[in-house]
């Protein structure tokens, strides 16, 4: 069957929808520069072609440009390891823009709604902030309006009229705020209520983008890339031990790196232990329950450090931290030095020798956890002392990993670093008689004081960046701080690697965590001091805070950030946990409010009972207060039932003769009461014919009159489609009233 | 023991009333595929954990909740109305407007669709739709529907049936109403008729001589003989005259056509084709007849019709030809046919002949 073109508010209204769809896949400022651009530029290019309908419909080319995108988007998952939520999301906005392009039929248009449909089921998954609720509410409205004018512009082609709008557009408006109410409504119950079962069929599938960081697993020394730069949050903290973030430095640690080749630092050759914990498994589907678990993380050296270095390790040394991590490149798991235990919802981690903890690869993506380090440090003296040369074998490393962390750059690198030279400084900074906690001192103060923090270094050779750090340029950022101490270190014989992660150093104050953005990765040294790895940090420290602090756009910022903080806390990791607790809460409040009750009824029982017995001496035996009571009880109902028939009269009444309840009471009435007195309407008659018959016989009466006047009103109100005037309707009453004061049978006079 | 079954009948279509749901609730495609999809959602956010999926899940039942709540505000509070055309014939399309009358005070009625379900007198059922975008609150939309009635005779109106797919075309939701009411379809007039008529009685009546005889009209003086009626004499005219002089009137006779279905048997005798057609040309013969001013009257077939040239009269003849059925007919109750009646019969099988 050929169907109707559509009309031109049908059209106007779902390049809206799309429009909005649009905008709230922007707003979560995941899709590429080439995409905004073609957002930008052909969105308002083609839609003011539709305006002039210059628009043409070329079936065969937009099909083939579909297929076309489609195997792009394939290839850029396959081929390119894109994020697959990424992809489908940019497939879907080339689709939608492709249809944009070409003539619209009802087909179209209906393709086009579902497709932004599917931009917000994208913007779902990839959105990160609270500017999400301002999209959805958005779409909600726009799709309601555009649905409720597709499907008129269906049953009958009305919606394309301006008289239409006009008379119906307040009405299709409330329709749309109506639908807005019900989604909050359902969204935000199914949100509360419907279990978080925790089920992980295709887990690792459906992830979202990862963000990259400033943390890298392997540090290449390189000028700096824009990432540096980058201000987007990667994680943040709150402190749930604020008695011990005195002693915290603001360190994440992510990984330790201890192979180094004159250029680059890995992590080289690592051994893992595999924490698991027991997790349900469906045999037959690929079905995972994920709940949170606790994982121990402490060896048996806390006891030792509080022997050999005089540790208190009292509640206070520990910091507990919950942290919310950002979708991020890595699979490394950061937590202020010295991790203790981690709480998080995954089914295993492994901890690697050198301290660092990875969750399962396929359970990337967005994460909160929680864990405790350990932030007291033994004193400076006790460790210079531990370190010094008579307590030099106190406690040695273990062979292989002294190895690891003592490894120099091979022959084979002699093009790019010449340690001799680098040994040479070593010497000169440090002395031989010095401890090895004295060495590490020296050496990053004198790093710390020498040379100029950049992110841009102005050094020229990168093929032998450590001597340009050290001897020429003498500027750099943190790696190369960090790898030059760490090779003066190693020069010395001190055991020591990089190790990498972040630097906290922005506190919103709004809610009283810490932000770590990409641009907050910073790279430090661990060096061995016979019996812990003690952290040293040569880069100098650069508030980059200083000059924004106190400024209306750090503050806005801070209320943004806090808000999405609290888009995080609440809405995004809401889980079964948070289900629970909830449940929980209910449970006492109901609990309570019913032991209150409880009290406050057998307080009345007994005041009634003690009222009876007191009245009514007569009164002794228990049996007759109890069926007093059953008495008074059944009083009590039958008096509720009574007086809400009353109310239910009361309000049957009001409705009944309230005038916009049905529109033609009057004129029944008045047939009722004309009926009563012996006047009955023929059912053939019209309504002027029955007053014509009634002012035959009562001519220029005041009944007369009244009913005249009650026909007229009545055949307005029912021909004219037009509702009545206030000042009619008492005019109307008062007739009513006329006919009601008429006593007497009008059969006397009428003969019918 | 009829009486038992009929009462058991209606008991059990009573029940059948009582049972049946007010609302009926049909999906359509994009209402199956919305379901479908928020089932899809839900799955999915079981499986991802992501509570912003969640929320559109959400979001989906609330459109589809929105839309059970605003269509049922669309059907509710609904009156229904139909205004027939004064004469429906046969093989004429007859506008049948049909009226909704929204008696809710604040809500309005959107995207209503109307069907009429009328049976014919050959027992064919024909839906006729008509389409109310939108009825305001407290107010009445009327909708043509334009019905061809295949054949003449009673047909009765069956039910009406409301639906909407408003707001948003997930559901087809819909009430019925049934009526007892019907109309008869008059038989087709709109076939040619010859000129001349084969009866020489009704072609001398068509080109009437003025004859003399009681009336108002003035025909001629002339001079009084013995027998005239005295009161006839104009006494002005004598005076002038000087003799007596007697006024004469014209006689006013009037143009009358009375046709006769008789006799039915011959009738039985056609076709039930031929039928239909020898009664659309009577129709036709009259009708043409009575827009040129003939008295028009029928013969045969129940009680006969006077000739009147009053369209009431016309509306009777055509109201009886609608109605006629040789096999069923009864006999004339007002005895033999006029003499000068024009068999319509003839009529038609002259005019067939003619035609051939």
């Amino acid at each position: 069957m050929k169907t109707s073109p559509p009309s031109a508010a049908a059209i106007y209204s779902v390049w809206g929808l799309s429009a909005v769809a649009l905008a709230g896949l922007m707003l979560t400022r995941e899709l590429e520069i080439l995409t905004l651009a073609c957002i930008f530029t052909l969105l308002p290019l083609f839609f003011h072609f539709e305006r002039n309908r210059r628009l043409k419909k070329a079936p065969w080319l937009e099909n083939s440009l579909v297929t076309a995108l489609l195997a792009g988007s394939i290839c850029r998952f396959f081929f390119f390891k894109e994020s697959f939520i990424l992809s489908v999301a940019e497939f879907l906005v080339f689709f939608l823009l492709v249809k944009c392009a070409f003539a619209k039929g009802r087909d179209d248009l209906l393709q086009m709604i579902a497709l932004s449909f599917f931009l917000l089921l994208s913007t779902s998954t990839l959105a990160l902030d609270f500017t999400f609720i301002f999209s959805f509410s958005f779409y909600v409205l726009a799709a309601a309006w555009t649905l409720s004018l597709f499907t008129l512009d269906s049953e009958g082609g009305a919606g394309a009229s301006g008289a239409f709008f006009k008379e119906a557009g307040a009405h299709l408006r409330r329709n749309c705020w109506i639908t807005l109410v019900l989604s909050v409504f359902f969204a935000g119950a199914i949100f509360v209520f419907f279990p978080r079962l925790s089920l992980a069929v295709f887990q690792g599938a459906f992830l979202g983008s990862a963000h990259q960081t400033g943390f890298t697993e392997k540090v290449a020394l390189q000028k700096s890339g824009k990432i540096y730069k980058d201000p987007k949050v990667a994680l943040r903290i709150e402190i749930l031990s604020p008695e011990s973030k005195s002693e915290w430095q603001g360190y994440l640690r992510g990984q330790a790196l201890s192979r180094f080749n004159g250029r680059e630092w890995t992590a080289g050759r690592r051994r893992g232990t595999l924490k698991s914990k027991d997790d349900y498994r469906s045999r037959i589907l690929n079905i995972r329950r994920v709940t949170k678990n606790r994982f121990d993380l402490a060896g048996p050296q806390p006891e030792s450090w509080k022997r050999d270095f005089a540790m208190r390790l009292e509640p206070g040394s520990f910091l507990r931290q919950k942290i919310y991590m950002e979708s991020m490149d890595t699979s490394i798991l950061f937590a202020a030095p010295w991790i203790q235990s981690l709480t998080a919802a995954v089914p295993r981690v492994t901890v690697y020798a050198d301290g660092s903890v990875q969750r399962p690869s396929d359970f990337r993506g967005r994460i909160s956890y929680e864990a405790v380090s350990l932030v007291e440090r033994p004193q400076a003296s006790l460790l210079a002392q531990r370190t010094g040369r008579r307590n030099s074998q106190a406690a040695p490393l273990e062979p292989e990993s002294s190895a690891e962390n003592l490894q120099l750059p091979g022959p084979e690198s002699k093009d790019f670093i010449d340690l001799e030279r680098i040994r040479e400084l070593a010497e000169k900074i440090v002395s031989g008689r010095d401890s090895a906690y004295a060495k590490a001192v020296k050496i990053e103060r004198h790093l710390r004081e020498n040379y100029a923090y950049t992110l841009e270094p102005s050094g020229s050779d990168n093929s032998r960046p450590i001597e340009d750090f050290l001897f020429v340029s003498k500027e750099g950022h943190c790696e190369y701080y960090a790898s030059a101490m760490a090779l003066l270190l190693r020069l010395q014989g001190i055991p020591a690697r990089v190790v990498t992660g972040f630097l906290v150093g922005e506190l919103n104050p709004n809610g009283n965590y810490y932000v770590v953005r990409a641009q907050d990765a910073h790279a430090w040294v661990e060096a061995w001091m016979n019996g812990i790895w003690a952290e040293f940090d040569p880069t100098p420290r650069v508030n980059r805070f200083e000059k924004e602090e106190g400024t209306l756009w750090t503050a806005a910022r801070q209320k943004l950030d806090y808000l999405n903080f609290m888009w995080n806390l609440h809405v995004l990791s809401y889980d079964m946990d948070s289900q629970q607790k909830i449940a929980r809460n209910i449970d006492i409040k109901s609990n309570r409010i019913s032991r209150d009750l409880e009290k406050r009824t057998a307080r009345w029982r007994n005041a009634w009972k003690s009222a009876l017995v007191k009245n009514k001496k007569r009164i002794h035996d228990e049996e007759f207060v109890v069926g007093n009571t059953w008495i008074s009880i059944a009083v009590i109902i039958s008096g509720f039932l009574f007086s809400a028939t009353l109310i239910w009269a009361g309000i049957k009444g009001y409705f009944k003769h309230k005038p916009g309840r049905q529109p033609y009471w009057f004129y029944k009435e008045m047939i009722r009461i004309l009926e009563k007195r012996g006047c009955k309407k023929n059912a053939a008659e019209t309504p002027y014919e029955f007053a014509r018959r009634i002012s035959e016989h009562d001519h220029k009466n005041e009944l007369d009159c009244a009913v005249q006047s009650l026909t007229f009103a009545y055949c307005k109100l029912r021909y004219s489609g037009r509702n009545l005037p206030s000042s009619v309707w008492g005019e109307i009453e008062s007739n009513l009233i006329i006919l009601q004061k008429n006593h007497g049978k009008l059969t006397r006079t009428f003969h019918l | 023991m009829n009486r038992i079954l009929s009462a058991a009948r209606r008991s059990w279509s009573a029940l059948k009333r009582l049972l049946k749901p007010p609302r009926a609730l049909r999906f359509t495609r994009l209402g199956a595929a919305a379901v479908l999809l928020a089932l899809g959602i839900g799955l999915g956010a079981m499986n991802t954990g992501n509570n912003l999926v969640y929320m559109v899940f959400g979001m989906m039942l609330g459109f589809i909740t929105a839309s059970g709540v605003i269509s049922e505000a669309s059907l509710r509070g609904l009156e229904q109305d139909w205004i027939l055309p004064p004469e429906i014939h046969a093989r004429s399309a007859a506008p049948l407007r049909v009226i909704l009358r929204n008696a809710k005070a604040r809500l309005p009625s959107f995207g209503l669709e109307a069907i009429l379900t009328l049976a014919e007198a050959d027992g064919r059922r024909t839906a006729l739709s008509a389409r109310f975008p939108f009825i305001p609150p407290s107010a009445q939309r009327s909708a043509d529907a334009a019905f061809v009635p295949q054949r003449r005779g009673r047909t009765a109106l069956l039910s009406l049936e409301v639906r909407t797919r408003f707001p948003f075309g997930f559901f087809e939701k819909s009430w019925m109403r049934d009526l007892d009411a019907g109309f008869i379809v008059y038989p087709s007039c709109d076939l040619p008729v010859r000129a001349t008529d084969p009866t020489p009685a009704w072609r001398e009546r068509e080109f009437p001589v003025p004859l003399k005889g009681a009336g108002d009209s003035f025909l001629e003086v002339r001079h009084f003989f013995p027998g005239d009626n005295p009161s006839r004499i104009s006494w002005k005219i004598s005076a002038r005259q000087a003799r007596l002089m007697v006024r004469e009137t014209e006689k006013e006779v009037e143009r009358r056509v009375i046709a006769s279905l008789e006799p039915v048997a011959e009738w039985e005798k056609l076709s039930a084709e031929d039928l239909e057609r020898a009664v659309s040309y009577a129709a036709s013969y009259l009708c043409e007849k009575s827009r040129a001013g003939f008295a028009v009257g029928l013969h045969g077939y129940g009680p006969a019709i006077g000739p009147s040239t009053g369209g009431k009269n016309l509306a009777r003849i055509l109201r009886a030809l609608a109605l006629f059925e040789p096999s069923a007919a009864l006999p004339a109750l007002a005895g033999k046919a006029p003499a000068a009646s024009t068999d319509l019969l003839a009529l038609w099988k002259s005019s067939q002949g003619e035609r051939a």
